[in-house]
């Protein structure tokens, strides 16, 4: 399931965020993550990627090192700083208190929730 | 893997700084295709990096890094195993993604890197800003002076004629003074002199001899006296004519009965023909020894100023108190050069003429000032604002010195918005002139009133001024000056030395009275008094003021013969010296 733009607007760069969380990452290999470990939900092309990659710099939320990989040609390794990791855990928390509000209103629930009975 | 490791030392190699300069191309930090070589990329995806870079036009060294990310992930997922196609296909749309690298790439800019992004949007947004201001000004100034028209509701002319209604034709002296001229023509003349040539030489003896009129080279000539042995029936006439009470002339103008394009005919008549032989036939008179035909000539001169005095436009006071002047003048010099020539009672009789000959009371302005009302009329509209027919009324009157340029299409709405409005301007012009009239009509110029000094200043700015010697200032400055002074600039008179020359000759006519009761006096005691205040009250009623101080006019009774003066415009007394002083009239040169 690929979800909707605006969704993906939110989502994408903690996701991203996330990711480097446990260490650097390759461009090419985040976006293969993403697929991999979202089951393709939160799968973004190059296009998608590249600029929330150039956005999260601008912003100093991730740092970029270019130099040479295992495969012996150059590559832009990317890595969370310390303000990405104080955005993570505050963005972390507001999509926890959102994932709860959407499940007390049933929204994540396979069933549609009931109104209590007034009075 | 050794083969790409040569590749990109070979790279190096040939894209080092000097390289590239030596075969003028590109920095190798600038080359994008160059910068991708290493990543060895199917042409497709190559072009696609590079089309994708290209379509973000970020700076080269930008393009280059998003063309090394692109074609680093290509490599990539090349080297994942996918092909060309679906990689081609994964990308999706270039020119989005272009425009999405190109946003997040300037915002990773540092703030001086986007300075000059800010100063270009800052200045477009800027002069966008200006430019749609104007635009609104422009449509909003414009409409209000687009679809207004003035309208004429007042025949100045007509109402200036209306003031002949009533006078029968005999005590009007035009139209009869006009047929002068044509009058002396018909005169046959044998002798050699006729009007054309005898009168414009009088006028000269006067202003270019100071010993006139008695011993001018004209009056000893037989032509001169020819002439006015024929003239005489005419010069009397001329003398009845000055003697009524009205000018009663019938004002002309052109067909759109401008006050400003009126006729003043009679000016130049009075001026030269009239004037002229008036003079002529007293300068004769006085070789004649003829006093009573030359005290009729004096109250013929002094009349004619009275009648151009009918109309008080500027140019009527001017041209009567020339007249007066001269008049004024001519007297003092007769009781110079020749002291006996008037009896005691002409004497008397003249003293009584030139009493009545007030000068500075006479000099009003009023025609003048509704002179402005007419223009008003035709160049403002309904709503008192100035109008683009303001630009053709000055340019038709003659007045060329409107700036080019200034009454196009563009820029006249504003330049007609910071012109003053048709109650400023009304205000303005009836203040100035009410201001100078004020100044004439006192009796002591030295106390004359004086104006905020806000109202000189505006004054000043608004007076009529030559356009063309603002050449240092820029055009929009000679723009705003010109246009916040118009119409008022083009027509407002600088006079403001005027009430000091009708004030020059009030003195004149006071030292005349003064000078008369002199020789009166003279006559009486053989000698001449050793103080004005002597006339006082037998030939004098009061020693007349020096208007210029407030003082009794200086008078200093020396062994060769009495000088009297007064102090000038400048109110310091420097004993009489002509050249410091005004000397109204020196008995010594005469009579040694």
């Amino acid at each position: 399931m690929r979800i909707e733009r605006e969704l993906m607007r939110g989502a994408g760069p903690v996701a991203v965020l996330k990711l480097l969380e446990t260490g650097e990452m390759y461009g090419y290999e985040l976006v293969d993550a993403l697929a991999k470990r979202s089951e393709g939900v939160l799968a973004m092309g190059q296009s998608t990627l590249y600029p929330l990659l150039y956005n999260l710099e601008s912003q100093k939320l991730v740092s970029s090192t270019r130099r040479e990989g295992p495969n012996g040609r150059t590559r832009k390794y990317y890595r969370l700083t310390g303000r990405g990791k104080t955005r993570l855990t505050k963005e972390a928390k507001q999509w926890a208190a959102v994932t709860t509000a959407m499940s007390a209103l049933g929204v994540l629930a396979s069933e549609p929730c009931t109104q209590p009975a007034l009075g | 893997m050794t083969d790409s490791r040569n590749a990109d030392a070979r790279r190096i190699l040939l894209h080092t700084p000097v390289i590239d300069f030596l075969l003028r191309r590109e920095p190798g930090r600038l080359d994008a295709r160059a910068a991708i070589a290493s990543f060895e990329l199917p042409a497709e995806l190559e072009r696609l990096a590079l089309g994708v870079a290209r379509r973000t036009r970020l700076h080269r060294i930008e393009r280059v890094a998003v063309a090394e990310d692109l074609a680093e992930h290509l490599r990539e997922g090349l080297d994942d195993g996918r092909s060309p196609e679906a990689l081609l296909e994964d990308f999706g749309d270039e020119a989005g993604a272009a425009r999405l690298i190109r946003r997040s790439m300037i915002r990773k800019r540092s703030h001086l890197a986007r300075t000059p992004r800010y100063v270009v949007k800052g200045t477009a947004l800027l002069g966008g800003s200006v430019v749609a201001v104007c635009l609104v000004a422009w449509v909003v100034l414009g409409s209000r002076v687009w679809f207004d028209s003035p309208t004429i509701t007042v025949d100045h002319i007509q109402q200036l004629n209306n003031r002949n209604i009533g006078i029968p034709a005999e005590d009007r002296a035009w139209p009869g003074l006009s047929t002068v001229p044509a009058e002396l023509d018909r005169l046959a003349f044998t002798e050699g002199g006729d009007r054309a040539t005898l009168l414009p030489k009088v006028t000269e003896a006067v202003r270019e001899t100071s010993s006139w009129p008695v011993e001018s080279n004209l009056v000893q000539r037989a032509e001169l006296t020819a002439f006015y042995g024929h003239a005489t029936p005419i010069v009397e006439r001329v003398r009845e004519l000055a003697g009524r009470p009205a000018l009663g002339i019938e004002l002309e103008a052109a067909d759109d009965r401008s006050l400003f394009s009126v006729q003043l005919v009679h000016l130049p008549l009075v001026r030269g023909d009239l004037q002229s032989l008036l003079l002529g036939d007293l300068m004769l008179a006085v070789r004649q020894d003829q006093p009573d035909r030359a005290l009729h000539d004096l109250r013929a001169l002094l009349g004619l100023a009275r009648l151009t005095r009918a109309h008080s436009f500027l140019l009527c006071q001017l041209v009567a108190l020339q007249v007066e002047a001269v008049t004024f003048k001519a007297t003092q010099d007769i009781l110079i050069h020749r002291p006996e020539f008037f009896g005691n009672e002409q004497l008397v009789e003249l003293s009584r003429m030139l009493t009545a000959q007030e000068v500075c009371q006479s000099a009003d302005l009023g025609d003048e000032r509704r002179g402005f009302e007419d223009i008003a009329q035709r160049v403002y509209g309904s709503n008192g604002q100035l109008l683009p027919e303001a630009f053709t009324f000055v340019r038709e009157t003659g007045y060329a010195q409107v700036p080019e340029g200034i009454d196009n299409f563009a820029i006249a709405p504003f330049a007609l918005a910071v012109a003053p409005s048709r109650s400023e301007a009304l205000e303005i012009w009836d203040g100035y002139l009410a201001h100078q009239e004020a100044r004439m009509a006192t009796p002591d110029y030295w106390e004359a009133p004086v104006l905020p000094l806000e109202t000189e200043r505006r004054y000043a700015e608004v007076i009529h001024t030559d356009y063309s010697k603002q050449g240092s200032n820029s055009t929009f400055e000679r723009y705003q000056k010109y246009a916040s002074a118009f119409p008022l600039n083009e027509f407002l008179p600088a006079i403001g030395n005027f009430p000091g020359h009708v004030h020059e000759v009030g003195l004149e006519r006071d030292a005349t009275l003064v000078v008369i009761a002199l020789e009166q006096w003279r006559r009486k005691n053989g000698r001449w008094p050793e103080r004005l205040e002597q006339l006082v009250p037998k030939y004098l009623e009061v020693v007349p003021a020096d208007q210029f101080d407030g003082r009794n006019l200086r008078y200093l009774a020396r062994s060769e013969g009495p000088l009297l003066y007064s102090v000038g415009r400048d109110g310091l007394d420097e004993n009489g010296n002509p050249e410091k002083d005004l000397v109204l009239w020196d008995a010594a040169p005469a009579r040694e």
